[in-house]
């Protein structure tokens, strides 16, 4: 990341990247905890009524509120950010609720993303402590660091839509999946019980292949390797200029896009195809690091001394009118 | 001068009276250290002519034995521990606990084999426990799990199991004596914390029964049982990690404990495999118990729904426990993921103490004529000849449910 990007916007691309990732994540959280037949309740049900004692009706009434919450959230994100703002009767209950004439630049649209955006975040945030306060999984004293894009991509969102530059939105991006690739290598590294059925579920259910389980936790120190280089790799050519380890780089954060949806979409070959929740919840591990592909290849072409304002960002910036486009 | 005198054995009075009123009660604590407590009798071999027996003190003790004598005989065993441990984690929470563990073997079955432990000189009190029969006699189990976080509620249920104990003892039917506890896991909130396992090792000795008989325990490791404090606590080895294994009570039942907590596909599922396929040949009743629920009553299934529910069907095991989803329920008979006759019943999902949470009834299999509820229980399971009888002991005494299954 070079300085340049401080005041440059996210592509285009990207943002609608970050988008969907957030809607079928949200889509596999209504799936997961509100509408699949074995819907379940999450760690902060959890802690509420194991852990604090609070009546089971109310940790329930404020699990489904929030999770409802998320979904509606992601639905409005990608609503309100359509560029042709045709009035539809959604929009228009929004506007009466939340229209503020005296600041123009707060446009009800932006104020509801960003309520609904900084509320996602903090849902994010809190079902991660949940699992690491209650414990119970493997490695889930680390869940805050294996939910990491999880929080990246709304809190890059958010960012966006407050007006943050592309710099301090990458950055989020990017220690979300350093910590969700590290705490994921480790558990690979120590031989996951999940993984390592995953990986032989997966290999028998689609390749025929039967396969030992002292390969498979041979594997899992491989792929946990894997984890660590990239890791490393992006620790240490974020900032390079030299045009091979610029490569590497870009090769590197296509990886972790192309890890990521193999990752996320073993999550169902390795049970059923009604385990589809758990793909859609991990999405974001493709999008994520497909934002920062997307922005390491724009940034590449071009180069540092161009940065051009986007225009979805100009309109957020204080006392300008709105330019639509 | 004279003054000074009297004041001088004043003095002298006072300090040898505090000496004697300090030095009292530090000899009570150092007898209070080393007194052998959380006596447990754990069966993971063969239970008729074995037994693991641990109990714990608070300070590191040198001289760790068991007096062992058939109840009537005149000659009595004592045998030395041969693991004398700390706990793991003790630094962590600053707790002192030691374990020491003896195995037995050469017993008798259907037995009753009075027990003293002692610890440095030591004694605990006469207690008893009885092995296993292995004539394919009828008999009765506990069943329950998740006892990790409602400590008032484990403390109830467990005076409630002694009570169940002494009550089946004094019936005419030996049937229905109660031979020991099966439990599914979740005995702590944080598996790593000695502080938690020493609050449920006391209060598992509320098990005992007013006699003295203890309640044998077949212990499966729960998702929150993490770390060495699940393998030290039960008499497994201590980097144990597969913490699967079956028990016989002679060729009349088997009970195959399996680990959700390890891999459930692989090693596991191999040895699943070849438990069942061998036993079903050999026993007349077939029981599997593990931790995380394959037909959840509250939460998502686990994998074992795909890795051991196909096993269970091919080896047509007579019943499946399972905990973790503090609820009560028995699922429909289940085969090839429908409601059929020829199915295998799950029961289960534990409340031997934690906050009973509602489960779905609108899932397929816990509706008619399978059932769920909530509160807190145990499960008692009945083998006959020809009849399993299931019942939950809702805590107060009432039944909450009851099922038979016929051969």
């Amino acid at each position: 990341m070079d300085d340049d990007q401080t005041n440059r916007s996210l592509a285009q691309t990207s943002l609608w990247v970050l988008r969907i990732a957030l809607l079928v994540r949200a889509l596999g959280v209504g799936a997961s905890y509100l509408w699949h037949p074995m819907e379940r309740e999450s760690d902060i049900y959890g802690t509420m009524y194991f852990e604090w004692g609070w009546p089971e009706s109310t940790s329930l009434a404020i699990e489904n509120a929030g999770m409802w919450l998320v979904v509606i959230g992601a639905i409005v994100i990608v609503l309100a950010n359509r560029n042709k703002r045709d009035l539809t009767p959604f929009r228009l209950a929004i506007v009466i609720v939340l229209a503020n004439r005296n600041k123009r630049d707060l446009t009800p649209f932006r104020l509801v993303a960003i309520l609904m955006l900084a509320f996602i975040v903090f849902w994010e945030i809190a079902m991660a402590s949940g699992l690491a306060y209650r414990g119970g999984k493997f490695m889930s004293q680390w869940a805050l660091g294996s939910h990491g894009l999880r929080i990246a991509v709304p809190a890059a969102l958010l960012l966006h839509t407050l007006g943050f530059g592309a710099k301090a939105i990458l950055r989020v991006l990017y220690v979300g999946a350093i910590t969700t690739f590290l705490v994921h290598g480790a558990q690979a590294w120590f031989g996951s019980p999940v993984f390592i059925t995953m990986i032989i579920a997966t290999l028998q259910s689609y390749f025929d292949c039967t396969i030992d389980q002292s390969q498979v936790e041979q594997i899992l120190k491989f792929i946990g390797a894997m984890d660590f280089c990239v890791v490393a790799a992006i620790l240490l050519l974020a900032r390079s200029r030299s045009g091979v380890l610029r490569k590497l780089m870009l090769g590197t954060l296509l990886w972790m896009a192309f890890w990521g949806l193999v990752t996320a979409v073993g999550r169902t070959t390795g049970a059923s195809l009604g385990a589809y929740p758990e793909t859609l919840l991990r999405i974001v591990h493709l999008g994520g690091p497909l934002v920062l592909y997307v922005e390491w290849v724009r940034h590449q072409s071009t180069g540092s001394s161009v940065a051009q304002p986007n225009p979805e960002v100009q309109h957020h910036l204080p006392c300008e009118q709105p330019k639509l486009t | 001068m004279r003054t000074t005198k009297t004041y001088l054995i004043f003095l002298r009075f006072f300090f040898c009276f505090f000496l004697a009123s300090v030095a009292a009660p530090v000899q009570a604590d150092v007898e209070e250290d080393t007194r052998p407590r959380n006596v447990r009798v754990v069966w993971l071999r063969n239970p008729s002519t074995t037994a693991t027996l641990i109990w714990d003190t608070v300070k590191p003790t040198t001289d760790n034995s068991v007096r062992i004598q058939q109840h009537g005989a005149e000659e009595a065993r004592t045998h030395k521990a041969r693991w004398n441990e700390s706990y793991s984690y003790a630094d962590k929470e600053n707790v002192d606990l030691n374990y020491h563990r003896v195995l037995i073997d050469g017993l008798l079955p259907s037995t009753r084999y009075d027990v003293e432990f002692e610890s440095d000189g030591q004694k605990s009190r006469r207690l008893y426990f009885v092995t296993a029969p292995d004539d394919n006699r009828s008999m009765t189990f506990l069943f329950g799990g998740d006892s990790r976080s409602d400590q008032r509620a484990r403390r109830s249920v467990n005076e409630m199991m002694a009570e169940l104990v002494t009550e089946a003892q004094a019936t005419e039917d030996p049937a229905d004596d109660i031979v020991g506890l099966i439990h599914a896991g979740d005995y702590v909130a944080t598996g790593t914390s000695l502080k938690q396992w020493s609050r449920w090792l006391g209060d598992h000795e509320l098990t005992t029964a007013e006699d003295g008989r203890l309640l044998p325990i077949i212990p499966a490791r729960g998702n929150h049982d993490r770390g060495r404090l699940f393998n030290e606590a039960f008499g497994f080895k201590i980097k144990d990690q597969h913490n699967w294994y079956g028990v016989s009570f002679g060729t009349f039942l088997r009970v195959s404990v399996l680990n959700t907590e390890a891999s459930v596909a692989g090693r596991q599922a191999k040895w699943l495999d070849q438990e069942l396929a061998t036993n079903r040949a050999t026993h007349r009743w077939l029981v599997a118990q593990y931790h995380r629920p394959a037909y959840a009553a509250t939460k998502w299934p686990s994998s074992a729904l795909i890795h051991w529910v196909p096993l269970f069907e091919k080896h047509n095991v007579d019943l499946v426990c399972e905990g973790d989803g503090h609820t009560i329920k028995r699922t429909v008979p289940i085969r090839n993921g429908k409601q059929d006759p020829t199915g295998i019943v799950y029961v289960g999902e534990g409340g031997l103490g934690v906050p009973p949470r509602q489960p779905k009834p609108k899932r397929w299999y816990l509706q008619s004529p399978g059932m769920c509820g909530s509160g807190h229980h145990v499960q008692r399971l009945k083998f006959e000849e020809d009849t399993l009888t299931y019942e939950v002991v809702l805590l107060g005494g009432k039944i909450g449910d009851r099922w038979e299954k016929k051969k």
